[in-house]
Protein backbone atom coordinates (compact mmCIF):
# COMPACT_ATOMS: atom_id res chain seq x y z
CA UNK A 1 0.00 0.00 0.00
CA UNK A 2 3.15 2.31 1.26
CA UNK A 3 3.83 2.64 -2.77
CA UNK A 4 0.87 3.17 -4.84
CA UNK A 5 0.89 6.78 -5.11
CA UNK A 6 -2.25 8.85 -4.66
CA UNK A 7 -2.65 9.99 -7.99
CA UNK A 8 -1.45 8.41 -11.18
CA UNK A 9 -1.52 9.66 -14.51
CA UNK A 10 0.28 7.05 -17.53
CA UNK A 11 0.57 8.42 -20.83
CA UNK A 12 -2.83 10.24 -20.66
CA UNK A 13 -4.35 12.45 -23.31
CA UNK A 14 -7.43 14.72 -22.95
CA UNK A 15 -9.35 16.47 -24.98
CA UNK A 16 -13.16 17.83 -26.06
CA UNK A 17 -13.92 16.97 -29.37
CA UNK A 18 -11.17 16.42 -31.82
CA UNK A 19 -9.44 19.32 -29.86
CA UNK A 20 -6.93 18.02 -27.87
CA UNK A 21 -5.92 19.77 -24.57
CA UNK A 22 -2.67 17.68 -23.76
CA UNK A 23 -1.09 14.21 -24.81
CA UNK A 24 1.12 11.46 -22.92
CA UNK A 25 1.32 13.17 -20.12
CA UNK A 26 2.72 11.00 -17.05
CA UNK A 27 2.14 12.08 -13.23
CA UNK A 28 2.91 10.89 -10.48
CA UNK A 29 1.59 12.77 -7.20
CA UNK A 30 2.56 10.32 -3.41
CA UNK A 31 0.46 10.57 -0.60
CA UNK A 32 0.28 13.37 1.40
CA UNK A 33 1.60 15.42 -0.88
CA UNK A 34 0.68 19.46 -0.41
CA UNK A 35 0.66 19.98 -5.01
CA UNK A 36 -0.09 22.78 -6.97
CA UNK A 37 -0.61 22.82 -10.28
CA UNK A 38 0.22 26.20 -11.90
CA UNK A 39 0.10 27.29 -15.78
CA UNK A 40 -0.98 30.04 -18.28
CA UNK A 41 -4.56 30.45 -18.54
CA UNK A 42 -5.88 27.35 -21.17
CA UNK A 43 -3.07 25.41 -20.15
CA UNK A 44 -4.97 22.68 -19.14
CA UNK A 45 -4.85 22.57 -15.37
CA UNK A 46 -8.48 22.84 -14.90
CA UNK A 47 -8.82 19.80 -17.71
CA UNK A 48 -6.20 17.70 -15.23
CA UNK A 49 -8.54 18.06 -12.18
CA UNK A 50 -12.26 17.36 -14.42
CA UNK A 51 -9.68 14.02 -15.06
CA UNK A 52 -8.53 13.06 -11.65
CA UNK A 53 -12.19 13.53 -10.75
CA UNK A 54 -13.42 11.46 -13.41
CA UNK A 55 -15.47 13.98 -14.66
CA UNK A 56 -13.67 13.70 -17.43
CA UNK A 57 -12.35 10.52 -19.74
CA UNK A 58 -9.08 10.46 -20.86
CA UNK A 59 -8.91 9.55 -24.81
CA UNK A 60 -6.18 7.46 -24.19
CA UNK A 61 -3.93 6.35 -21.14
CA UNK A 62 -4.78 5.78 -17.17
CA UNK A 63 -5.94 7.80 -14.57
CA UNK A 64 -5.62 5.77 -11.17
CA UNK A 65 -6.35 7.51 -7.82
CA UNK A 66 -5.13 5.25 -5.14
CA UNK A 67 -5.06 2.42 -7.53
CA UNK A 68 -8.34 2.63 -8.78
CA UNK A 69 -10.13 4.45 -11.31
CA UNK A 70 -11.71 7.95 -10.07
CA UNK A 71 -15.31 6.82 -9.72
CA UNK A 72 -13.77 3.70 -7.63
CA UNK A 73 -11.67 6.02 -5.15
CA UNK A 74 -11.38 4.62 -2.15
CA UNK A 75 -12.95 7.07 0.73
CA UNK A 76 -13.98 8.90 -2.17
CA UNK A 77 -12.60 12.43 -3.22
CA UNK A 78 -12.92 15.90 -1.94
CA UNK A 79 -13.28 18.83 -5.24
CA UNK A 80 -14.35 22.74 -4.26
CA UNK A 81 -14.86 23.96 -7.89
CA UNK A 82 -14.43 27.72 -8.86
CA UNK A 83 -16.40 29.52 -6.98
CA UNK A 84 -17.12 31.89 -9.56
CA UNK A 85 -19.02 28.74 -11.31
CA UNK A 86 -21.23 28.32 -8.42
CA UNK A 87 -25.14 29.93 -8.50
CA UNK A 88 -25.06 31.59 -5.33
CA UNK A 89 -28.53 32.88 -5.59
CA UNK A 90 -29.57 28.83 -5.18
CA UNK A 91 -32.04 28.51 -2.39
CA UNK A 92 -30.14 26.49 0.01
CA UNK A 93 -28.76 27.06 3.15
CA UNK A 94 -25.14 26.03 4.04
CA UNK A 95 -25.83 22.98 6.03
CA UNK A 96 -27.76 21.74 2.70
CA UNK A 97 -24.61 22.14 0.89
CA UNK A 98 -22.29 20.73 3.05
CA UNK A 99 -24.67 17.85 3.39
CA UNK A 100 -24.06 17.24 -0.05
CA UNK A 101 -20.40 16.14 0.40
CA UNK A 102 -21.69 12.79 2.27
CA UNK A 103 -24.12 11.55 -0.69
CA UNK A 104 -22.83 8.04 -0.44
CA UNK A 105 -23.79 7.95 3.33
CA UNK A 106 -26.69 9.00 3.24
CA UNK A 107 -29.76 6.93 2.88
CA UNK A 108 -33.27 7.69 0.63
CA UNK A 109 -34.31 10.16 3.32
CA UNK A 110 -34.80 13.77 1.83
CA UNK A 111 -33.70 15.65 4.85
CA UNK A 112 -30.54 15.02 6.72
CA UNK A 113 -30.58 12.68 9.86
CA UNK A 114 -29.13 13.86 12.85
CA UNK A 115 -26.26 11.82 12.80
CA UNK A 116 -25.31 13.93 9.90
CA UNK A 117 -26.21 17.06 11.53
CA UNK A 118 -23.97 16.47 13.87
CA UNK A 119 -20.57 15.64 11.52
CA UNK A 120 -21.61 19.07 9.91
CA UNK A 121 -22.16 21.08 12.91
CA UNK A 122 -18.81 19.76 14.38
CA UNK A 123 -16.93 20.73 11.07
CA UNK A 124 -18.41 24.22 10.53
CA UNK A 125 -17.10 24.75 13.75
CA UNK A 126 -14.16 23.81 13.34
CA UNK A 127 -13.86 26.19 9.95
CA UNK A 128 -15.11 28.84 12.26
CA UNK A 129 -18.21 29.27 10.49
CA UNK A 130 -20.60 27.72 12.69
CA UNK A 131 -23.18 30.69 13.04
CA UNK A 132 -23.27 30.52 9.28
CA UNK A 133 -25.36 26.72 9.56
CA UNK A 134 -28.29 27.95 8.37
CA UNK A 135 -27.55 30.96 6.69
CA UNK A 136 -28.84 31.60 2.46
CA UNK A 137 -25.72 30.94 -0.04
CA UNK A 138 -26.68 33.97 -1.01
CA UNK A 139 -25.61 35.70 2.16
CA UNK A 140 -22.27 34.48 2.61
CA UNK A 141 -18.81 36.36 2.64
CA UNK A 142 -16.00 35.41 -0.07
CA UNK A 143 -14.07 33.47 2.69
CA UNK A 144 -17.63 32.30 4.01
CA UNK A 145 -18.13 30.88 0.82
CA UNK A 146 -15.00 29.22 0.13
CA UNK A 147 -15.05 27.98 3.72
CA UNK A 148 -18.52 26.10 3.17
CA UNK A 149 -17.26 24.59 -0.29
CA UNK A 150 -14.08 23.17 1.38
CA UNK A 151 -16.40 21.67 4.42
CA UNK A 152 -18.20 20.26 1.70
CA UNK A 153 -15.13 18.51 0.09
CA UNK A 154 -14.07 17.43 3.53
CA UNK A 155 -17.61 16.16 5.11
CA UNK A 156 -16.55 12.09 3.59
CA UNK A 157 -13.17 13.01 5.56
CA UNK A 158 -11.54 11.71 1.92
CA UNK A 159 -7.97 11.07 1.69
CA UNK A 160 -7.57 13.43 -1.54
CA UNK A 161 -8.93 16.96 -1.90
CA UNK A 162 -8.72 18.83 -5.08
CA UNK A 163 -9.37 22.45 -5.49
CA UNK A 164 -9.79 24.76 -8.25
CA UNK A 165 -8.29 28.18 -7.96
CA UNK A 166 -8.77 27.99 -4.30
CA UNK A 167 -7.60 31.02 -3.60
CA UNK A 168 -8.88 33.46 -6.55
CA UNK A 169 -11.40 36.16 -6.39
CA UNK A 170 -10.82 36.34 -2.12
CA UNK A 171 -8.47 39.18 -0.93
CA UNK A 172 -4.76 38.74 0.87
CA UNK A 173 -5.43 37.61 4.01
CA UNK A 174 -8.73 35.21 3.51
CA UNK A 175 -5.90 33.63 0.81
CA UNK A 176 -3.46 33.36 3.45
CA UNK A 177 -6.37 31.75 6.52
CA UNK A 178 -7.21 29.08 2.96
CA UNK A 179 -3.42 28.44 2.15
CA UNK A 180 -2.90 27.84 6.69
CA UNK A 181 -5.85 25.79 7.12
CA UNK A 182 -5.15 23.68 3.78
CA UNK A 183 -1.66 23.32 5.41
CA UNK A 184 -3.37 21.61 8.63
CA UNK A 185 -5.55 19.47 6.50
CA UNK A 186 -2.34 18.15 5.01
CA UNK A 187 -0.27 17.87 8.55
CA UNK A 188 -3.47 15.30 9.11
CA UNK A 189 -2.94 12.80 6.29
CA UNK A 190 -4.79 14.47 3.44
CA UNK A 191 -3.42 14.63 0.30
CA UNK A 192 -4.33 18.02 -1.75
CA UNK A 193 -4.29 18.87 -5.16
CA UNK A 194 -4.77 22.56 -6.12
CA UNK A 195 -4.81 24.78 -9.72
CA UNK A 196 -3.30 28.33 -8.97
CA UNK A 197 -2.08 31.31 -11.64
CA UNK A 198 -1.00 32.96 -8.46
CA UNK A 199 2.80 31.83 -8.41
CA UNK A 200 3.95 34.58 -5.72
CA UNK A 201 1.26 34.22 -3.39
CA UNK A 202 0.35 30.12 -3.57
CA UNK A 203 2.82 28.32 -4.93
CA UNK A 204 5.75 29.78 -3.64
CA UNK A 205 4.74 28.89 -0.45
CA UNK A 206 3.83 25.08 -1.70
CA UNK A 207 5.99 21.83 -0.86
CA UNK A 208 5.19 20.65 -4.30
CA UNK A 209 4.90 22.94 -6.98
CA UNK A 210 4.08 20.96 -11.33
CA UNK A 211 4.52 23.45 -14.22
CA UNK A 212 1.60 22.93 -16.67
CA UNK A 213 1.62 23.88 -19.98
CA UNK A 214 -0.51 21.12 -22.29
CA UNK A 215 2.02 18.64 -19.74
CA UNK A 216 4.60 18.54 -16.96
CA UNK A 217 6.67 21.18 -18.07
CA UNK A 218 8.40 20.15 -14.40
CA UNK A 219 7.18 19.32 -10.90
CA UNK A 220 9.27 18.71 -7.59
CA UNK A 221 9.99 21.35 -4.59
CA UNK A 222 9.63 25.11 -5.35
CA UNK A 223 13.28 25.70 -4.86
CA UNK A 224 14.18 23.19 -7.82
CA UNK A 225 11.16 23.84 -10.03
CA UNK A 226 10.75 27.73 -10.00
CA UNK A 227 13.48 28.91 -12.05
CA UNK A 228 13.92 31.21 -14.98
CA UNK A 229 14.37 28.65 -17.19
CA UNK A 230 11.01 26.37 -15.90
CA UNK A 231 9.03 29.18 -15.74
CA UNK A 232 9.69 31.13 -19.47
CA UNK A 233 8.97 27.21 -20.68
CA UNK A 234 5.63 27.34 -18.76
CA UNK A 235 4.71 30.80 -19.77
CA UNK A 236 6.39 31.02 -23.03
CA UNK A 237 7.83 34.96 -21.44
CA UNK A 238 10.96 35.84 -19.97
CA UNK A 239 10.37 35.04 -15.91
CA UNK A 240 12.48 36.77 -13.46
CA UNK A 241 13.03 35.27 -10.20
CA UNK A 242 14.27 37.43 -7.34
CA UNK A 243 15.17 35.64 -3.89
CA UNK A 244 14.45 38.45 -1.27
CA UNK A 245 14.24 37.93 2.95
CA UNK A 246 10.66 37.36 2.70
CA UNK A 247 10.83 34.69 0.33
CA UNK A 248 10.89 33.89 -3.47
CA UNK A 249 9.55 36.41 -6.07
CA UNK A 250 8.32 35.99 -9.69
CA UNK A 251 7.56 38.98 -12.09
CA UNK A 252 7.56 39.49 -16.28
CA UNK A 253 11.13 40.48 -16.87
CA UNK A 254 9.70 43.17 -19.24
CA UNK A 255 7.67 45.59 -16.64
CA UNK A 256 4.48 47.18 -17.91
CA UNK A 257 4.63 51.01 -18.83
CA UNK A 258 1.30 51.85 -18.00
CA UNK A 259 1.43 54.78 -16.01
CA UNK A 260 2.14 58.13 -16.96
CA UNK A 261 5.85 58.53 -16.62
CA UNK A 262 5.71 62.66 -15.45
CA UNK A 263 7.27 62.02 -12.24
CA UNK A 264 4.08 64.75 -11.16
CA UNK A 265 1.33 62.15 -12.03
CA UNK A 266 3.15 59.10 -10.01
CA UNK A 267 1.67 60.02 -6.93
CA UNK A 268 -1.77 60.81 -5.99
CA UNK A 269 -2.08 64.62 -6.81
CA UNK A 270 -2.72 66.67 -3.59
CA UNK A 271 -6.15 68.26 -3.40
CA UNK B 1 -74.74 32.66 -2.60
CA UNK B 2 -75.96 30.70 -5.59
CA UNK B 3 -73.46 32.21 -7.85
CA UNK B 4 -70.73 30.43 -4.76
CA UNK B 5 -72.26 27.18 -5.06
CA UNK B 6 -73.76 26.65 -7.93
CA UNK B 7 -70.97 25.29 -10.00
CA UNK B 8 -70.97 22.27 -7.76
CA UNK B 9 -74.07 20.86 -9.08
CA UNK B 10 -72.42 19.96 -12.11
CA UNK B 11 -70.42 17.38 -12.43
CA UNK B 12 -67.77 18.58 -15.14
CA UNK B 13 -66.57 21.71 -12.78
CA UNK B 14 -66.06 19.16 -9.94
CA UNK B 15 -63.86 17.07 -12.25
CA UNK B 16 -62.21 19.91 -13.84
CA UNK B 17 -61.60 21.56 -10.12
CA UNK B 18 -59.79 18.26 -9.21
CA UNK B 19 -58.28 18.70 -12.45
CA UNK B 20 -56.85 21.90 -11.97
CA UNK B 21 -55.82 21.48 -8.46
CA UNK B 22 -53.92 18.18 -9.20
CA UNK B 23 -51.90 19.92 -12.13
CA UNK B 24 -51.80 23.09 -10.56
CA UNK B 25 -49.82 21.30 -7.93
CA UNK B 26 -47.36 19.12 -10.23
CA UNK B 27 -46.87 22.24 -12.51
CA UNK B 28 -45.88 23.84 -9.59
CA UNK B 29 -43.61 21.39 -7.92
CA UNK B 30 -41.70 20.50 -11.58
CA UNK B 31 -41.76 24.06 -11.88
CA UNK B 32 -39.17 24.68 -9.39
CA UNK B 33 -36.63 22.48 -10.92
CA UNK B 34 -37.44 24.41 -14.27
CA UNK B 35 -36.81 27.69 -12.82
CA UNK B 36 -33.73 26.87 -10.93
CA UNK B 37 -32.11 25.02 -14.14
CA UNK B 38 -33.32 28.29 -16.05
CA UNK B 39 -34.66 25.97 -18.45
CA UNK B 40 -37.86 27.94 -18.74
CA UNK B 41 -38.12 28.10 -22.01
CA UNK B 42 -37.95 24.22 -22.64
CA UNK B 43 -41.30 24.39 -20.95
CA UNK B 44 -42.67 26.99 -23.45
CA UNK B 45 -41.26 24.53 -26.32
CA UNK B 46 -41.89 21.16 -25.12
CA UNK B 47 -45.80 22.13 -24.80
CA UNK B 48 -45.83 23.60 -27.95
CA UNK B 49 -44.16 20.99 -30.01
CA UNK B 50 -46.51 18.54 -28.04
CA UNK B 51 -49.70 20.10 -29.75
CA UNK B 52 -48.66 19.00 -33.31
CA UNK B 53 -48.65 15.18 -32.13
CA UNK B 54 -51.87 15.96 -30.43
CA UNK B 55 -53.20 17.09 -34.20
CA UNK B 56 -51.18 14.44 -35.78
CA UNK B 57 -52.55 11.90 -33.73
CA UNK B 58 -56.08 13.17 -33.60
CA UNK B 59 -56.26 13.23 -37.46
CA UNK B 60 -54.82 9.77 -38.05
CA UNK B 61 -57.07 8.97 -34.63
CA UNK B 62 -54.49 7.37 -32.80
CA UNK B 63 -54.92 7.94 -28.86
CA UNK B 64 -54.38 12.00 -27.57
CA UNK B 65 -51.86 10.56 -25.18
CA UNK B 66 -49.80 8.33 -27.59
CA UNK B 67 -49.33 10.56 -30.14
CA UNK B 68 -48.10 13.10 -27.91
CA UNK B 69 -45.61 11.65 -26.12
CA UNK B 70 -44.43 10.25 -29.35
CA UNK B 71 -43.99 13.76 -30.86
CA UNK B 72 -42.87 14.76 -27.69
CA UNK B 73 -40.26 12.31 -27.85
CA UNK B 74 -39.04 12.88 -31.53
CA UNK B 75 -38.63 16.21 -30.90
CA UNK B 76 -36.68 16.04 -27.86
CA UNK B 77 -34.28 14.11 -29.79
CA UNK B 78 -34.53 16.66 -32.77
CA UNK B 79 -33.21 19.05 -30.54
CA UNK B 80 -30.45 17.19 -28.73
CA UNK B 81 -29.20 15.86 -32.25
CA UNK B 82 -29.25 19.57 -33.26
CA UNK B 83 -27.86 21.54 -30.26
CA UNK B 84 -23.98 21.94 -30.85
CA UNK B 85 -23.85 20.47 -34.71
CA UNK B 86 -22.04 23.33 -36.51
CA UNK B 87 -22.49 25.88 -34.04
CA UNK B 88 -25.94 25.53 -33.58
CA UNK B 89 -27.06 26.81 -30.11
CA UNK B 90 -29.66 25.21 -27.40
CA UNK B 91 -32.40 27.70 -27.70
CA UNK B 92 -31.87 28.25 -31.18
CA UNK B 93 -32.18 24.32 -31.95
CA UNK B 94 -35.80 24.58 -29.47
CA UNK B 95 -37.21 27.78 -31.45
CA UNK B 96 -36.67 25.77 -34.47
CA UNK B 97 -38.22 22.55 -33.39
CA UNK B 98 -40.84 23.19 -31.70
CA UNK B 99 -42.46 26.14 -33.41
CA UNK B 100 -42.30 23.92 -36.55
CA UNK B 101 -43.68 21.03 -34.79
CA UNK B 102 -46.45 23.26 -33.46
CA UNK B 103 -47.02 24.73 -36.70
CA UNK B 104 -47.77 21.33 -38.14
CA UNK B 105 -50.10 20.65 -35.83
CA UNK B 106 -51.69 24.70 -37.04
CA UNK B 107 -51.70 24.13 -40.86
CA UNK B 108 -53.43 20.49 -39.82
CA UNK B 109 -56.22 22.01 -38.80
CA UNK B 110 -56.66 24.72 -40.91
CA UNK B 111 -57.01 22.80 -43.58
CA UNK B 112 -59.32 20.48 -42.24
CA UNK B 113 -61.14 24.03 -40.81
CA UNK B 114 -62.13 21.60 -37.96
CA UNK B 115 -60.82 24.04 -35.10
CA UNK B 116 -63.23 22.05 -32.79
CA UNK B 117 -63.49 22.63 -29.03
CA UNK B 118 -60.95 19.93 -28.72
CA UNK B 119 -58.15 21.92 -29.91
CA UNK B 120 -59.13 25.04 -28.25
CA UNK B 121 -59.60 22.98 -24.93
CA UNK B 122 -55.59 22.09 -25.99
CA UNK B 123 -54.65 25.62 -26.94
CA UNK B 124 -55.95 27.75 -24.57
CA UNK B 125 -57.24 24.97 -21.73
CA UNK B 126 -61.12 23.97 -21.18
CA UNK B 127 -62.51 22.25 -18.03
CA UNK B 128 -65.29 21.28 -20.21
CA UNK B 129 -62.71 19.16 -22.02
CA UNK B 130 -61.67 16.88 -18.95
CA UNK B 131 -63.13 13.59 -19.07
CA UNK B 132 -62.73 10.81 -16.60
CA UNK B 133 -59.95 9.19 -18.46
CA UNK B 134 -58.09 12.53 -18.48
CA UNK B 135 -58.69 12.76 -14.97
CA UNK B 136 -57.17 9.20 -14.09
CA UNK B 137 -54.11 10.30 -16.40
CA UNK B 138 -53.33 13.49 -14.73
CA UNK B 139 -53.65 11.52 -10.80
CA UNK B 140 -51.44 8.58 -12.52
CA UNK B 141 -48.81 11.21 -13.70
CA UNK B 142 -49.35 13.69 -10.29
CA UNK B 143 -48.69 10.30 -8.38
CA UNK B 144 -45.72 9.32 -10.16
CA UNK B 145 -44.24 12.33 -10.10
CA UNK B 146 -44.78 13.17 -6.05
CA UNK B 147 -42.47 9.56 -5.60
CA UNK B 148 -39.66 10.46 -7.88
CA UNK B 149 -39.60 13.94 -6.15
CA UNK B 150 -39.20 12.09 -2.52
CA UNK B 151 -37.33 9.19 -3.92
CA UNK B 152 -34.84 10.84 -6.04
CA UNK B 153 -34.88 14.05 -3.89
CA UNK B 154 -31.18 14.90 -3.44
CA UNK B 155 -30.24 13.61 -6.90
CA UNK B 156 -32.69 16.32 -8.51
CA UNK B 157 -31.37 18.98 -5.95
CA UNK B 158 -27.61 17.72 -6.51
CA UNK B 159 -27.96 17.52 -9.83
CA UNK B 160 -29.74 20.81 -10.34
CA UNK B 161 -27.31 23.19 -7.76
CA UNK B 162 -23.99 21.99 -9.31
CA UNK B 163 -23.94 19.24 -11.21
CA UNK B 164 -20.18 18.67 -11.32
CA UNK B 165 -19.80 18.27 -7.99
CA UNK B 166 -23.40 15.86 -7.37
CA UNK B 167 -21.20 13.47 -10.13
CA UNK B 168 -18.06 13.90 -8.62
CA UNK B 169 -20.09 13.26 -4.80
CA UNK B 170 -21.63 10.08 -6.31
CA UNK B 171 -24.61 11.38 -7.64
CA UNK B 172 -25.77 9.44 -11.14
CA UNK B 173 -26.28 13.31 -12.92
CA UNK B 174 -26.89 11.93 -16.65
CA UNK B 175 -29.85 10.03 -15.20
CA UNK B 176 -31.22 12.27 -13.05
CA UNK B 177 -31.68 14.57 -15.70
CA UNK B 178 -33.21 12.28 -17.98
CA UNK B 179 -36.10 11.33 -15.41
CA UNK B 180 -36.07 15.27 -14.61
CA UNK B 181 -36.64 15.52 -18.73
CA UNK B 182 -39.39 12.89 -18.84
CA UNK B 183 -41.27 13.92 -15.90
CA UNK B 184 -41.37 17.06 -17.58
CA UNK B 185 -42.54 16.18 -20.55
CA UNK B 186 -45.60 14.08 -18.54
CA UNK B 187 -46.69 16.70 -17.08
CA UNK B 188 -46.61 18.91 -19.88
CA UNK B 189 -48.66 16.08 -21.41
CA UNK B 190 -50.98 15.45 -18.75
CA UNK B 191 -51.47 19.29 -17.83
CA UNK B 192 -52.53 20.71 -21.61
CA UNK B 193 -56.41 20.20 -21.69
CA UNK B 194 -56.86 21.64 -18.41
CA UNK B 195 -54.72 24.99 -18.64
CA UNK B 196 -54.04 24.93 -22.60
CA UNK B 197 -50.32 24.64 -24.57
CA UNK B 198 -50.09 28.34 -24.84
CA UNK B 199 -50.80 29.31 -21.25
CA UNK B 200 -48.54 26.27 -19.73
CA UNK B 201 -45.22 27.76 -19.78
CA UNK B 202 -46.24 30.33 -17.22
CA UNK B 203 -48.46 28.02 -15.22
CA UNK B 204 -44.91 26.04 -14.71
CA UNK B 205 -42.70 29.03 -13.91
CA UNK B 206 -45.13 31.68 -11.73
CA UNK B 207 -45.28 29.46 -8.82
CA UNK B 208 -42.03 28.42 -8.53
CA UNK B 209 -40.90 32.04 -9.07
CA UNK B 210 -43.83 33.38 -6.58
CA UNK B 211 -42.07 30.54 -3.72
CA UNK B 212 -38.77 31.53 -4.46
CA UNK B 213 -39.51 35.20 -3.40
CA UNK B 214 -40.91 33.71 -0.21
CA UNK B 215 -38.25 32.07 0.58
CA UNK B 216 -34.30 30.95 0.68
CA UNK B 217 -34.76 27.27 1.29
CA UNK B 218 -35.37 24.78 -1.41
CA UNK B 219 -37.73 22.45 0.05
CA UNK B 220 -39.89 25.15 1.03
CA UNK B 221 -39.61 26.59 -1.87
CA UNK B 222 -40.78 23.18 -3.80
CA UNK B 223 -43.53 22.48 -1.82
CA UNK B 224 -44.28 26.39 -1.69
CA UNK B 225 -44.87 26.03 -5.58
CA UNK B 226 -46.61 23.03 -5.37
CA UNK B 227 -49.13 24.60 -3.13
CA UNK B 228 -49.20 27.90 -4.56
CA UNK B 229 -50.10 25.89 -8.26
CA UNK B 230 -52.77 23.95 -6.64
CA UNK B 231 -54.38 26.85 -4.76
CA UNK B 232 -54.12 29.31 -7.47
CA UNK B 233 -55.71 26.57 -9.87
CA UNK B 234 -58.36 25.92 -7.66
CA UNK B 235 -59.54 30.31 -8.01
CA UNK B 236 -58.85 30.20 -11.28
CA UNK B 237 -61.21 27.23 -12.35
CA UNK B 238 -63.93 29.02 -10.30
CA UNK B 239 -63.25 32.29 -12.08
CA UNK B 240 -63.04 30.68 -15.68
CA UNK B 241 -66.81 28.86 -14.39
CA UNK B 242 -68.33 32.59 -13.39
CA UNK B 243 -67.12 35.03 -16.21
CA UNK B 244 -67.12 31.96 -18.93
CA UNK B 245 -63.61 32.35 -20.00
CA UNK B 246 -61.10 29.84 -20.81
CA UNK B 247 -59.76 28.23 -17.73
CA UNK B 248 -55.77 28.06 -18.39
CA UNK B 249 -56.47 31.72 -18.77
CA UNK B 250 -57.81 32.79 -15.65
CA UNK B 251 -55.38 29.97 -14.04
CA UNK B 252 -52.40 32.12 -15.06
CA UNK B 253 -53.63 35.02 -14.22
CA UNK B 254 -54.47 34.19 -10.92
CA UNK B 255 -51.26 32.84 -10.95
CA UNK B 256 -49.35 36.08 -12.42
CA UNK B 257 -51.84 38.41 -9.43
CA UNK B 258 -50.57 36.49 -6.46
CA UNK B 259 -47.07 36.87 -8.09
CA UNK B 260 -47.68 40.58 -8.58
CA UNK B 261 -48.84 40.75 -4.88
CA UNK B 262 -46.00 38.45 -3.37
CA UNK B 263 -43.79 40.44 -5.23
CA UNK B 264 -44.92 43.99 -4.17
CA UNK B 265 -44.99 42.56 -0.13
CA UNK B 266 -41.70 41.34 -0.09
CA UNK B 267 -39.91 44.24 -1.96
CA UNK B 268 -39.26 46.42 1.28
CA UNK B 269 -38.38 43.14 3.28
CA UNK B 270 -35.64 42.35 0.90
CA UNK B 271 -34.30 45.75 0.95
CA UNK B 272 -34.38 46.24 4.38
CA UNK B 273 -32.96 43.03 5.13
CA UNK B 274 -29.59 43.32 6.85
CA UNK B 275 -26.60 41.52 4.80
CA UNK B 276 -23.98 39.71 6.77
CA UNK B 277 -21.82 41.19 4.04
CA UNK B 278 -19.88 44.40 5.33
CA UNK B 279 -21.50 47.65 4.77
CA UNK B 280 -20.17 49.86 2.15
CA UNK B 281 -19.19 53.17 2.50
CA UNK B 282 -16.40 55.37 0.32
CA UNK B 283 -13.48 57.05 0.82
CA UNK B 284 -10.95 58.12 -1.36
CA UNK B 285 -8.30 55.87 -1.86
CA UNK B 286 -5.48 55.00 -4.60
CA UNK B 287 -5.24 51.99 -6.80
CA UNK B 288 -3.96 51.56 -10.91
CA UNK B 289 -2.35 54.66 -9.87
CA UNK B 290 -5.07 56.91 -9.51
CA UNK B 291 -6.67 58.48 -6.54
CA UNK B 292 -10.68 58.25 -6.72
CA UNK B 293 -13.69 58.08 -4.76
CA UNK B 294 -16.17 54.72 -5.07
CA UNK B 295 -18.23 52.45 -2.46
CA UNK B 296 -16.35 49.39 -1.78
CA UNK B 297 -16.73 47.18 1.48
CA UNK B 298 -14.28 46.54 4.25
CA UNK B 299 -13.38 44.67 7.02
CA UNK B 300 -11.73 40.97 6.30
CA UNK B 301 -13.44 39.71 3.51
CA UNK B 302 -13.31 40.28 -0.15
CA UNK B 303 -13.08 43.62 -1.75
CA UNK B 304 -15.40 44.36 -4.40
CA UNK B 305 -13.40 44.68 -6.90
CA UNK B 306 -11.36 42.05 -6.42
CA UNK B 307 -8.05 44.17 -5.37
CA UNK B 308 -6.28 45.13 -2.26
CA UNK B 309 -6.65 49.02 -1.29
CA UNK B 310 -3.08 50.18 0.34
CA UNK B 311 -4.71 53.27 2.20
CA UNK B 312 -1.93 55.36 1.39
CA UNK B 313 -4.74 57.98 0.82
CA UNK B 314 -5.80 59.77 3.76
CA UNK B 315 -9.35 57.94 5.43
CA UNK B 316 -12.04 61.10 4.35
CA UNK B 317 -15.53 59.76 5.24
CA UNK B 318 -18.53 61.20 3.02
Amino acid sequence: MADVPALAFERVTCGYGRQVIFADVDLRISVGTFAAVVGPTGSGKTTLLRATLGLLSPVAGSVQVFGQPPGRAPGGLGYVPQLELVDWTFPMTVEDVVVMGCYRQMGRWPRPRRRERRAVAALLERLGIADCTHAPLRELSGGQQQRVFLARALIARPPLLLLDEPTAGVDLSTQHEILHLLGELNAEGVTILLTTHDLNAVAAHLPWVICFNRGVVAAGDPDTVLTPEVLGRTYQADIVVVETEAGRFMAHATPLQLRDSRAGNRHAPRA
Amino acid sequence: MHLVLSPWEFEFFRRGLVAAVLVGGITGLVGTYVVLRGMSYIGHGLSHAVFGGAVVAYVMDLNFYLGASLWGLLSAWLIHALTGRRGIKADAAIGVVTTASFAVGVALISRGRRFTRNFEAALFGNILGVTAADLWVIGAVCLGALVLVLFLYKEFLYTTFDRESAQVYGVATHTAEAILALLLAAVVIASMQVIGVTMLAAAIVTPAITARLLTERFDRMLWGAGGIGAGTAAVGIYLSFVFNAASGATIVLTEAAVFGLVFLLTWRHRRLRPSSREPEHEHLHEHVGRLHLHPHPHGPEGTSHGHTHPHRAPRWSL
